[in-house]
């Protein structure tokens, strides 16, 4: 166990490894292309980094207003999208073919007709919460009914990371303050029950962590084969052919098989290759 | 003399459990690396023993084959210890606390008081119920029992809660003086409504919720077209991704919610000291998901490079230190890492049927040309996997080039032309449901080690 | 002095008209005016690739396309040894290090292109049926169709002034830029005989390929047997499926020019893109031009008796034990990773020669071992480089400090795959097995030295042997 850590060296305090913890009990096993996420959806720790508003947590719409807020801070309730703060866009457009071989043009979202796209809050705001903790920043919104109509406002940076103080003196603290995400938030867009996600394909996300191409050998052709971790029931036996998501698909792993019984239908991964399967079931589970 | 403790705190500042229904739970292990482009070994590392009935730690050991499920196939749960750490006045340091510096300053292990408060909103953030809300608090404890962390709720059958796990404050001994809290996190099980009268639903472990009370069970995102006309902030507010919650799916737009919940949760857990009529304090994070279940591999963007840039910010100052050199060959390894496990030739096919990649979620929401990301000719697994081991292997000849020039930029992930989309790290999903971008600190990160000015001797090379 | 590459070029002057077409170039009626070049002053004279045997026009654009391969390949190598010199341990100072880290990276880049154009070049005879030209000698290369040798030598002033004159466009056109005192003085300064023609460039040999694409506007009556430009029929489209992309070599950025061609056009379009990035006739953008480029860098480089910018790396080196003293490879340690290097090296070239002979999958879904050799010759150039790395930090010669060794480049004994595709893959097999006896020969001599690089190394090799053992199984 270590024996100290410079109080001010908050990279060594995030990294901290307690005795006893293994590496998935540190953040850095956990993914955070979060659509909607693993251990957590982290994009909800910034819904609520301007003082007085609450964002939605994958889109710039303000979903909420703190009742406490000023008043020309009350309109934003009212079907708005942060824009841009202090000069930074917080949105870019979408551009690609329509047709193949075709010109970069505008592209729209098919479910809401945007042509531009929200970044990512993590980000799109890093300069921001980097250089304007605790400070005033300009931020510009936009209705969503009339588009011309903008409302400009001075919003206060929440402080990401807790200070303390300490004997008269302001401490920086490696932990998230606690007015970022009360408990519950982190974790409150993800897919309910998790096992769902599990279902849906993640597979081009996070492969590390949520395999998708397990026992991967070379074939005579030069390319490669292998199985889908959601292949049900794989023995040393099982043919070394991938099987195509398709939720329809008996010998993939179903949502029932999940919810019922996850521990069973999923493999552990070692070196690329599977642990050994479960024992024959028994009649206590 | 005493030294007067100024402060507290709990280290590490975010813990992630994560779930397994054995009552034992997972050894320590940790990564060993002897061939820079081979795989993580994961080796035994020095476990903490917890007695559960008395809360002592029995005794550390090593096991001798790291298993990460028990004789009767369960998987073990990771239960992250917590450890409190303060610092004196006029040091700069923080050190472990333990009962030898508790009793300097006249105070016994009782002294300390934890609280933990976890929530599972999942039902609550789509029905805007309040009492959909799962909560367990613990309240402030001072003794080495186990507690529950019962979720309560609202509109749960009276008699009823879901378990969210349980923390227990491990009691300090003389082989074992620090003072830690362990979180131990749920089952992983599933919980609903109950079933339809006459019917039985093996999908969950324990009826819970009560129809009656609230309307997660029913509940459904409500973002069709005709939804989206009537009231667009309403759809807007949706999570996206949507309809991401069990259920059966109705018409092209719907998915009616089942009711089903899960025993995830996050949360804080904070500890109190009274010293000398003063209290100090502080607090920490703690989530709880599932396994990793390619543990000998790591992400290639994490909530660690995210609170990395959150706390220094995107930018790095010259010149790049050692340190950060060997930071950038860990992204590139992650890379491999992740690459390994993806079947690339496939998450790479134009498709609009599922079981494809990127390509397919370009065309269903952007009316993007269907075609694939990069050369089919190349994509297939062996072949990219063997472009990230050499570009890996040239980091230990001492040079990054190709993947420095080839990284996506946080704001170009709007351009889906074929070059842009091709650009890394490919084939993966981003927050912002496009591309995946590193962090724009880990970006200028290896950009820098690329630039970075090798010397010519092998001691340069960390 | 003719070389085996240059046996059948004869330089022939016209009047400073451009030809009218392929046709008055290359009809096999007319007389070539040999001209003896050393006697004309420039800039009226125009010079013009002809050949002293008869030969079709597709033969002799396949013949001045193999002149461009060889001479590409030797400029990469050239380029990226005096790239790789850049810096070292000796440079003391920040600012000194950050020039010479600039210059690195923008002389690899002229490499890099030097690479594309080669790809390119090769793309083009694939097009019209020609045999792929991955040859070239080994260094020094005799001076033939530049003023200079090509050598591989740490990066001077003087070297830079070399290539600076060697990516020179025409006459008029340095006129028109102003440069022709710059050019003079450059020319003084690296003993260039002031009385000799500008260079012959591979600039006008591309221009002569071009041409041999173009058929003439009216077309001629009765028509000329065989004709003078490049026969539609001799221009396959489905060879584009052989052809090397530059989306299945760096996965699609445009990070490098090659440019693959299906017909006349494309074909065309191709040389122009070559001959304006570097060595062309013309200048399209001056600033993004190898010639630009080298003279930007010239222009602030250290000076004689300033600060050196390269390590004191030797001047082509070998590791022939029988050569002069100056540029044997003695040092036990340098001998055995310039020995490795060469292999790599060769391992590249037949990488890219059996893909080449791959046909890309018609459908998305087809499955060729293409893509894993693709993938494999671009991690080669990765190897190279490490190696390049570990070569230049040690020293030549056994028991002295300089000059540093460096990778000596030296072609394999013969270019030649197998006619099988399980032959081929004996040959990989083979390649990867005698690095596997240099790997542990290294760590044998080095200890801990290397120590992780070889355990990389070995354990790429045996996975790349596991799936080759599986590609000659069948």
């Amino acid at each position: 166990m270590k024996k100290s850590i410079e109080a001010k060296n908050l990279s060594a305090q995030l990294q901290h490894c307690a005795t006893g913890n293994p590496p998935s009990t540190r953040p850095d096993t956990a993914i955070s292309n979060a659509f909607p996420g693993l251990e957590m959806d982290f994009r909800n720790i910034w819904k609520c980094i301007l003082v007085g508003i609450e964002l939605h947590e994958a889109s710039n719409l303000v979903v909420a207003v703190e009742s406490d807020a000023p008043t020309n801070v009350h309109e934003l309730a009212n079907g708005y999208r942060l824009m841009q703060i202090n000069d930074v866009a917080v949105t870019v457009p979408v551009k690609g073919p329509l047709y193949v071989g075709g010109p970069s043009v505008s592209l729209t979202d098919t479910t809401f007709g945007d042509t531009r796209m929200p970044l990512e809050w993590s980000n799109a705001l890093a300069d921001i919460v980097h250089q304007f903790s605790g400070k005033t920043v300009q931020c510009s919104f936009e209705s969503l009914a009339e588009p011309k109509k903008t409302i400009e406002v001075a919003l206060t940076v929440r402080q990401f990371f807790d200070e303390a103080d300490v004997e008269g003196d302001k401490v920086r603290l490696a932990v998230i303050a606690k007015d970022i995400a009360r408990p519950g938030a982190l974790t409150q867009s993800l897919c309910s029950p998790w096992q769902n996600d599990y279902r849906e394909c993640a597979c081009f996300y996070w492969a590390a962590t949520r395999p998708d191409y397990v026992n991967v050998e070379a074939r005579p052709d030069g390319t490669s084969t292998g199985n889908n971790w959601m292949q049900k029931d794989r023995t040393p036996e099982t043919p070394n052919v991938y099987v195509v998501d398709d939720w329809m698909d008996p010998s993939l792993v179903t949502y029932a098989d999940l919810f019922r019984d996850w521990e069973r239908s999923l493999r552990f991964i070692i070196g690329g290759v599977d642990e050994d399967g479960p024992p024959p079931k028994t009649d206590e589970s | 003399m005493t030294l007067k403790i100024v402060e507290l705190r709990i280290l590490p500042p975010f813990a992630i459990a994560r779930l397994g229904s054995s009552p034992d739970p997972m050894d320590n292990y940790r990564f060993e690396i002897t061939d820079p482009i081979g795989i993580r070994h994961i080796q035994s590392d020095e476990t903490l023993v917890v007695d559960r009935e008395t809360g002592e730690v029995n005794g550390k050991q090593r096991p001798f084959v790291v298993r990460f499920r028990d004789s009767k196939y369960k998987i073990r749960p990771i239960a992250p210890f917590l450890e409190v750490w303060v610092r004196f006045a006029g040091e700069d340091n923080l050190v472990p606390l333990t009962t030898d510096i508790l009793s300097s300053v006249g105070l016994e292990p009782s002294a300390i008081k934890w609280k933990a408060h976890v929530a599972n909103i999942k039902a609550y953030r789509r029905t805007g119920d309040i009492n959909d809300r799962i909560e367990a608090q613990t309240g402030s404890f001072s003794d080495h029992v186990v507690h529950a962390l019962e979720g309560r709720c609202n509109n749960f059958f009276e008699d009823k809660t879901i378990p969210l796990g349980d923390v227990q404050y491990i009691k300090p001994s003389k082989e074992y003086p620090e003072i830690r809290l362990r979180f131990t996190p749920a089952a992983g099980k599933v919980y609903g409504p109950p079933p339809d009268p006459g019917d039985k639903d093996p999908n969950i472990a324990d009826a819970v919720y009560d129809p009656g009370k609230g309307t997660w069970k029913g509940y459904f995102d409500h973002l069709s077209p005709d939804d989206l006309n009537k009231d667009p902030i309403k759809a807007r507010k949706v999570t996206n991704p949507a309809n991401i919650y069990a259920g059966k799916a109705e018409g092209d737009f719907y998915q009616i919610s089942y009711g089903y919940l899960d025993d995830e949760c996050d949360g804080i857990v904070e500890v109190e000291l009274e010293i000398d009529g003063a209290t100090l304090s502080a607090y920490t994070r703690v989530a709880a998901g599932p396994p990793t279940f390619a543990p000998d591999g790591m992400p290639v963007r994490t909530v660690g490079d995210e609170l990395e840039q959150a706390m220094f910010g995107p930018d790095l100052d010259d010149p790049v230190t050692k340190q950060e050199i060997a930071e950038v060959r860990d992204i590139v390894r992650r890379a491999l890492e992740t690459v390994r496990l993806m079947n690339t030739m496939q998450m790479n096919k134009p498709s609009a049927q599922r079981g494809v990649g990127m390509a397919r979620m370009d065309f269903l929401d952007l009316e993007r040309a269907l075609e694939p990301i990069v050369d089919p000719a190349v994509a297939d697994s062996l072949a990219i996997r063997a472009r990230h081991e050499r570009v890996l292997l040239a980091l230990e000849g001492g040079s990054l080039a190709w993947f420095a020039r080839v990284l996506r930029d946080y704001d170009e992930v709007g351009d889906l032309s074929n070059e842009k989309r091709r650009k890394m790290p490919a084939l993966m999903r981003n927050a912002d449901g496009r591309h995946l971008a590193l962090t724009r600190r880990q970006v200028n990160k290896v950009r820098m080690a690329a630039e970075y000015f090798i010397s010519q001797t092998q001691e340069g090379q960390s | 002095m003719a070389t085996r590459l240059t046996r059948h070029l004869v330089w022939t002057a016209t009047d400073s008209k451009p030809a009218a077409d392929a046709a008055d170039l290359f009809s096999a009626a007319a007389t070539p005016q040999l001209v003896n070049l050393a006697t004309v002053k420039a800039p009226s004279v125009q010079e013009q690739p002809n050949l002293d045997v008869f030969s079709t026009a597709r033969e002799r654009a396949v013949y001045l396309l193999h002149i461009g391969a060889e001479v590409e390949h030797a400029l990469m190598a050239q380029y990226l040894y005096a790239a790789y010199s850049l810096g070292g341990p000796h440079l003391t100072t920040p600012e000194h290090q950050r020039r010479a880290q600039q210059w690195r990276a923008t002389v690899l880049e002229i490499a890099r292109e030097e690479m594309g154009h080669w790809a390119t070049v090769n793309n083009l005879l694939t097009l019209i049926g020609g045999p792929l030209a991955f040859e070239r000698e080994d260094y020094p290369i005799p001076a033939d169709l530049y003023p200079f040798p090509f050598e591989l030598e740490p990066l001077t002033k003087k070297s830079l002034g070399k290539y600076v004159l060697c990516e020179m466009p025409n006459e008029e056109t340095i006129k028109d830029l102003g440069l022709q005192e710059e050019m003079e003085q450059i020319r003084k300064s690296v003993d260039a005989d002031k009385d000799k023609i500008s260079v012959h460039r591979v600039g006008i040999i591309y221009d002569a390929v071009a041409a041999l694409f173009t058929p003439p506007v009216q077309p001629k009556d009765p028509k000329p047997t065989p004709p003078s430009f490049i026969a539609s029929s001799d221009i396959q489209s489905q060879s584009i499926r052989f052809q090397v992309s530059p989306d299945a070599w760096g996965l699609g950025y445009k990070d490098i020019l090659i440019e693959t061609a299906n017909d006349r056009t494309s074909a065309l379009n191709a040389i122009k893109a070559i001959s304006i990035q570097g060595e062309g006739s013309t200048i399209g953008e001056f600033d993004k031009s190898h010639f630009g480029r080298f003279l930007a860098i010239y222009r602030e480089f250290a000076g004689e008796g300033d600060w050196r910018p390269a390590r004191e790396v030797a001047k082509n080196p070998t590791t022939d034990q029988s050569a002069p003293m100056d540029r044997r490879i003695t040092n036990k340690i340098a001998l055995l990773w310039a020995r490795l290097f060469n292999l790599r090296y060769r391992m590249l070239l037949m990488y890219l020669a059996h893909a080449f002979r791959i046909e890309a999958p018609l459908k998305a879904s087809g499955r060729t071992p293409r893509g894993l050799l693709l993938s494999w010759s671009f991690g080669e150039m990765y190897n190279l480089r490490s190696i390049t790395e570990f070569l230049m930090a040690l020293p030549l010669h056994e028991g002295e400090n300089e000059p540093l060794a460096g990778p000596p480049f030296e072609m394999p004994y013969s270019l030649a795959i197998g006619a099988r595709d399980a032959d081929r893959w004996r040959l990989h097999r083979d390649l990867l097995l005698s690095s596997q006896m240099y790997v542990k020969a290294l760590r044998d001599g080095t200890g801990k030295q290397y120590e992780k690089y070889l355990l990389g190394l070995e354990g790429a090799n045996q996975s790349a042997i596991d799936q080759v053992l599986t590609l000659i199984g069948g």
